[in-house]
């Protein structure tokens, strides 16, 4: 079957241009917010993006962007932070 | 850009949220997608911009997180409006003037006819306005083409003629010259045929047959070189008729009438002092004056300046104001000498054999006399000149 792996596990979709620019679908919420660190919670996983002068453009019930000098990205499952 | 306009005209709002953990409140967003943009971090809680709807289907969230809002800014179309309410007199106003001016531009307020004959210019202006386009016709109805070319019939002395519609104001660029000779290859067989009375001085026949012969006194409409050729065999009888078309010189003598006079007394124009000036406003036909001076003469040379309003170059109104020069004078009675109006009449005379010669016509018998009579002192005779007299007739065509 050719189901798209996103949607069998329901897992985050992640499109990041250059270190500038991230975009990302499929996530539940938030958790932290600040200038240096932007962490979002998806259904499995917990994406944690560091870097500096990290803002968000949008929220939308799909989909967030998120602008500003990313210097890392990182998953740790659900419970472990 | 569209979606910066779009949420321009439905309204939004930047605010401000803080209490415990608004993080939460973000989620909770989310999950009911609500869409929120440019969000930034302040000290205490975070700022970000969100729809004017929105903001009331946010509340029952506000209150069960326990979070404060506070408006910082309402930027749209629907607060626009809603600050400027006192002000609809205002934009009603402008509302009815952009209105005017759309309807003001639907129609001619300004014809103009450039060209370097200002004879030929005024007098077409006024006939275009009399029997084509009065002032404030719609624009739509005028059709450049037809008019160029009813123009082009009317007048005859126009060797070239554009028509342009711009703004409210109709401009016909015309190029007077006189009517190139229809000298074509198919010129129609025919006649040369005399235009005036006279009596034949020279003739050069080019084409044709000669009917007439120097000398000869010819009446108006009379053939003079005939554009049927017959051509004869040996026994001298017609074996072949054929039509051509005459071309010829011929000059005849002609005389023309003089008759002119000067009145010994006149009434001739004393200047007094005592310019009235006023300004009148008019729109379209209407006029108002606002103030009025008092006319204490019964005469007056009146000297009027029309202004028209205009947005940008050819956008002209039909609104303006008149410029009102009024310059009294008394009439006074005057007597001229026999001399003074001998001189004057002479003048007038010569004035009219420039004229001749100018149109290359030349004087060979000029007996006009100047006499006293009835107290007016009249000029009166004949000048005798010779000048061309052909002109043409095609065959068939004898109502000339």
């Amino acid at each position: 079957m050719n189901i798209p792996e996103d949607v069998l596990h329901n897992d985050i979709i992640l499109k990041i241009i250059g270190n500038k620019e991230a975009v990302i679908e499929n996530f539940k919420g938030i958790h932290l917010y600040t200038d240096d660190e932007i962490e979002i919670a998806g259904k499995k996983v917990m994406l944690k993006i560091s870097g500096s002068d990290l803002r968000v453009n949008y929220f939308s019930g799909c989909d967030m962007k998120i602008s500003g000098l990313i210097k890392s990205i990182s998953f740790c499952m659900n419970g472990e932070l | 850009m569209i979606l910066k306009l779009l949420r321009f005209i439905l309204g939004y709002v930047l605010v401000e949220i803080n209490g415990f953990a608004p993080e939460r409140l973000i989620n909770l967003l989310i999950k009911d997608e609500i869409v929120i943009w440019d969000v930034i971090q302040t000290g205490k809680g975070y700022r970000f911009y969100i729809g004017r709807k929105n903001l009331l289907a946010i509340k029952p969230y506000l209150q069960k997180t326990n979070i404060k809002l506070n408006i910082v800014k309402r930027i749209g179309f629907p607060y626009l409006f809603r600050r400027n309410k006192k002000r609809a007199a205002f934009l009603i106003g402008l509302i009815f003037f952009v209105l005017i001016i759309y309807i003001l531009s639907l129609f001619v307020w300004e014809v103009k006819v450039t060209g370097e004959n200002h004879l030929i210019a005024e007098e077409m202006l006024k006939y275009i306005e009399n029997n084509y386009i009065p002032l404030g016709t719609l624009k739509a109805d005028v059709d450049c083409t037809e008019l160029e070319n009813r123009l082009r019939v009317d007048f005859k002395e126009i060797s070239w003629i554009s028509c342009e519609l711009k703004g409210t104001g109709l401009t016909i660029h015309l190029e007077e010259g006189i009517q190139p000779d229809n000298k074509k290859e198919d010129k129609p067989a025919g006649d040369v045929i005399a235009m005036k009375n006279a009596v034949i001085t020279k003739m050069i026949t080019r084409q044709g047959t000669p009917v007439a012969k120097v000398k000869d006194k010819v009446k108006k409409g009379d053939i003079l070189i005939s554009g049927t050729v017959y051509i004869y065999d040996d026994n001298n009888e017609i074996i072949e008729t054929s039509y051509i078309s005459a071309d010829g010189d011929i000059y005849g003598k002609t005389s023309y009438n003089y008759d002119d006079y000067v009145d010994l007394n006149f009434y001739d124009k004393q200047y007094k002092d005592g310019v009235k000036k006023y300004i009148t406003l008019f729109v379209m036909d209407y006029c108002l004056t606002p103030y009025l001076p008092k006319m204490e003469n019964d005469n007056y040379d009146t000297y009027t300046q029309i202004h028209k309003f205009r947005i940008f170059q050819n956008f002209y109104l039909p609104i303006g104001y008149k410029e009102i020069v009024k310059t009294p004078f008394d009439l006074k009675s005057v007597e001229r000498t026999k001399e003074e109006a001998e001189a004057i009449l002479s003048e007038r005379l010569n004035k009219k054999i420039k004229e001749f010669e100018k149109n290359g016509l030349k004087i060979v018998k000029n007996n006009v006399k100047i006499e006293e009579h009835n107290n007016k002192i009249v000029a009166k005779g004949k000048i005798t000149v010779i000048e061309p007299i052909a002109g043409f007739r095609k065959s068939g065509d004898n109502n000339e």
